[in-house]
């Protein structure tokens, strides 16, 4: 395991009686790229702007490479830190072109005009290095900026929701270019995303933040599969939540009795993920369809059981359903257990 | 949206302590006349004498005659331009949007000029006139001559505000009440009109404020209102604090008139939509000749009026020798003194702008507020603040080009603070912060990022302030240097002493300037 490049330790900051971050922690390892991912106002724009050094904590520290860059008491200005930033906007200098917001950055004694080709060259827009900003699509915009941030070659690139500016029918495609490219320079990034679909196929690994605070760090996968709380699990995808009675190394809930790994017994929340549940032939529950979405490739059905919960399964969209019609649902994989939460209101 | 409330409030906390520190003095500087004034007026051993002479009294119910009926003349106009020019099937409308909006290149002492020189004694209809045996007209000093004139060359205030109100206005409110059941004309007076209120309350405050401070073309004409009475008694008494007194009353209508508009505002806030789409246009039918001879009117008075009497005495004083030489000292110093204003107003109001643009807050608006007081306090008494503050603290400034440049920046600061405010909020702040990321440390970031995108506002606002001051009377005429004629003091000489060939010529030249200047202006408002 190499070193950590980005240690945020304990991040706390308040704008007025508004607390943003409240204790982050967090580590990124050397070549990485980490999604931040969390609803709107969870302090995931605070936090990156901490590290930009656009922000000062309140407490807490950020070290850099082993630098301290960032304290209550001490803060390495932002263009001192080797840390630049992509914008949702992409904020291209309007007044210059191309080529020269690509240098923007470049230390003197570079050969200019060679490492801007270069850079112009990894995004594919050689031809373009003359344009004015105004003059390029969106996902050209968005390369520039890219081709700008990484041009000084920084410890660190942050980008700050950078698809979200972009059309939805190319942002897969603007989304997977970025990726390739920040892998080819091999740079450490952070992206941060109100997006699960966009963090769970981008990243490495990705951070779930909520209310101020990293509740949870880990691959896609783990994030998705494995979340730490029924909040968490909620947050990162489709989930139906039944009641259920954890005993021993069993759960019992409206869907049946299944084996689960849990560290404790009682009420428990028990949870399914819309994909995980499936219109069964031999045995289940009955249930008696409320909604349709139909989306094309997939469609959610929504069922109401027989005790009146709702839940949500994701099928192939193989065959119609109406509303009224009457189905047999049962799970196709062991659920998540999590202590039993009062809902909130 | 609180956090991003508590956000703005730490951007102020964070200002920096220098720009805090130069936003202050700019203000102080700016509020110092009028403040200097107040105090030197308390000094006087008879402030109640004074302002309750009888002189004083009546001179300040001219003053309140004539703001209202210009007031209240303006809006009659101003309005129903706007509508035919704006939203109706009238023929010609874009014509008739720049020849309306021109009347406001009229320096109100030039439109004061026209008016003695054409139907004054010895005037050009007396010339025509005189051939068929007339000899007397009915005599244009006093309250009509001054109604007139101000109200066809302070209209286009008015009209230039309900004009772009109604060109941004958002056509699904009208579409809505219509849908509702409303006719048309029911739909005009419920929504449009009172869609048309606040842009009619700004430019009736522009209006107010400018009739109660105007000096040139009341003194040409005779009306004695407080400023003309404010400069005689400054000019023929050695009673200084007397000349301050008088200007309290002037001092108390400009504040009184900002509370009224604040005022008539009304609660509601509208909207703009979000893509603005043509309104629609009202057909005018059989009202369409109507209409049209209206606007006619209007512009031959406010245009053709002033342009044909300006161009007769040029005319027959083509013959008169010596006006070139001296006109072009006079455009020289005019040039000098207006640029130079124009530099100073935009270094002064740039702390203030990006303080109110990048650490908005109460102490920012504060800062931006009070340098705004410069166009609310009539001219007259920044001067004479200026005059006596001079004498008493600084004499080797009194009578300087520096002093008259001060005044002019005091007075013309708002102008230049309203362009460089808009274009440093138009800038994204995100390019500052991307151009330090990138390693560029703050000067660097304000050369090369931040001065380059502002400087077209920036511009503009120096533009501004460059033409209007250089048709500025009362301040120049009481502070300019011994000697240092400008087109306004020569204009003002001329006609005085009516010698009308003479003024033509500068006259002419200032009428040209700021006609460039309100097409710059409509270009901007992008109303042409």
């Amino acid at each position: 395991m190499t070193q950590p490049i980005l240690v945020c330790r304990d991040l706390s900051k308040r704008f007025g009686h508004t607390a943003a971050l409240w204790g982050a922690n967090l580590e990124l390892r050397e070549g990485g790229l980490l999604a931040l991912l969390g609803p709107s106002g969870c302090g995931k724009t605070t936090l990156l702007r901490l590290i930009a050094g656009f922000e000062m904590p309140d407490a807490g520290e950020i070290e850099l490479r082993g630098r301290l860059i960032s304290s209550p008491s001490h803060t390495v200005p932002p263009e001192k830190r080797g840390v630049s930033m992509v914008f949702q906007d992409f904020a291209l200098f309007p007044h210059l072109s191309v080529g020269a917001n690509v240098a923007f950055g470049l230390p003197r004694g570079v050969n200019k005009q060679a490492r801007v080709a270069e850079l112009l060259a990894l995004i594919r827009l050689e031809s373009l290095a003359a344009r004015m900003p105004h003059e390029l699509s969106g996902g050209q915009q968005q390369r520039v900026a890219l081709a700008r941030a990484l041009a000084s070659e920084p410890a660190l690139v942050l980008l700050d929701e950078p698809f979200s500016n972009l059309d939805p029918s190319i942002r897969a495609d603007v989304r997977d270019e970025v990726r390739h490219l920040l892998e080819t320079v091999g740079i450490t990034a952070m992206i941060v995303t109100h997006d699960q679909e966009e963090a769970l196929s981008l990243a490495g690994e990705v951070a779930v933040m909520m209310d101020g605070e990293v509740l949870q760090v880990g691959t896609p996968g783990e994030v998705y599969a494995r979340p730490v709380s029924r909040r968490v699990g909620e947050f990162v995808g489709a989930a139906n939540i039944l009641p259920g009675k954890l005993e021993g190394r069993q759960v019992e809930c409206e869907l049946g009795r299944f084996a689960v790994d849990a560290g404790f017994s009682g009420l428990a929340d028990v949870m399914f993920r819309a994909e995980t549940l499936a219109i069964s032939a031999e045995g289940g529950v009955a249930a008696e369809v409320t909604d349709v979405d139909y989306y094309g490739h997939d469609q959610m059905v929504t069922a109401r059981l027989r005790s009146g919960a709702e839940v949500r399964l994701r099928l192939l969209a193989l065959q119609p359903y109406a509303i009224g019609q009457q189905l047999t649902i049962a799970a196709t994989a062991e659920p998540l257990v999590f202590p039993r939460q009062t809902p909130p209101g | 949206m609180a956090l991003a409330l508590a956000q703005a409030r730490d951007r102020l906390n964070r200002a920096p302590l220098i720009l805090l520190a130069l936003a202050a003095l700019v203000t102080a500087a700016v509020l110092m006349p009028p403040v200097y004034l107040v105090w030197r007026a308390t000094e006087s051993s008879a402030i109640w004498e004074h302002l309750s002479d009888e002189s004083t009294l009546r001179a300040l119910g001219r003053t309140l005659l004539l703001t209202a009926s210009v007031t209240a003349t303006c809006i009659a106009l101003a309005v129903p331009l706007a509508w035919l020019t704006g939203r109706t099937d009238l023929p010609l409308r874009r014509f008739w949007t720049v020849l309306l909006a021109l009347p406001l290149a009229v320096p109100s002492f030039v439109g004061g000029f026209v008016m003695v020189s054409a139907l004054g004694p010895g005037g050009l209809v007396q010339d025509l006139l005189a051939p068929l045996g007339v000899d007397r007209l009915p005599s244009i000093f006093g309250f009509w001559g001054a109604w007139i004139t101000l109200s066809v060359v302070s209209y286009p205030y008015i009209f230039l505000q309900v004009r772009a109100s109604l060109s941004r206005s958002d056509p699904s409110l009208e579409e809505a009440a219509r849908g509702l059941g409303n006719g048309s004309w029911r739909t005009f007076w419920r929504v449009n009109l009172p869609q048309m209120r606040p842009p009619i309350a700004a430019g009736a405050l522009l209006v107010a404020l400018y009739s109660i401070s105007e000096f040139g073309a009341v003194s040409m004409l005779r009306y004695d209102t407080l400023t003309p009475l404010v400069y005689l008694q400054y000019t023929t008494s050695f009673d200084r604090a007397a000349a301050a007194v008088l200007g309290l009353p002037l001092i108390a209508l400009a504040v009184l008139i900002l509370g009224l508009e604040g005022m008539t505002r009304g609660r509601a806030h509208y909207y703009g939509g979000a893509q603005p789409r043509p309104a629609r246009t009202m057909e005018l039918g059989s009202w369409r000749w109507p209409g049209f001879a209206f606007c006619a009117l209007v512009a031959l008075l406010g245009v053709g009026l002033p342009v044909a009497v300006i161009l007769y005495w040029l005319v027959s004083g083509l013959s008169a020798e010596g006006t070139t030489s001296f006109l072009a000292a006079a455009a020289v110093n005019s040039t000098l003194a207006a640029a130079l204003a124009a530099l100073a107003a935009a270094i002064a109001c740039l702390p203030v702008a990006y303080l109110s643009a990048r650490h908005a807050g109460r102490l920012a608006s504060f800062f931006e507020k009070a340098s705004y007081a410069g166009q609310s306090i009539p001219a007259i008494t920044i001067a004479l603040a200026l005059v006596f503050f001079a004498a008493t603290y600084a004499t080797p400034l009194q009578r300087t080009l520096g002093l008259l440049v001060f005044a002019y920046t005091v007075r013309f600061l708002p102008e230049a603070l309203g362009a460089i405010r808009g274009a440093l909020l138009q800038l994204n702040p995100n390019t500052e912060e991307a151009a330090r990321s990138l390693g560029a440390g703050p000067l660097k970031t304000f050369a090369r990022i931040t001065a380059p995108q502002a400087l077209p506002g920036v511009f503009a606002g120096m533009l501004l302030v460059f033409l209007t001051a250089i048709k500025e009377l009362p301040i120049t005429i009481l502070l300019s240097p011994i000697g240092f004629d400008t087109l306004a003091t020569e204009i003002w000489s001329a006609t005085s002493e009516a010698f009308f060939t003479r003024a033509a010529l500068p006259s002419l030249t200032l009428l040209l300037i700021s006609a460039f200047a309100v097409l710059i202006m409509l270009r901007r408002e992008r109303l042409t």
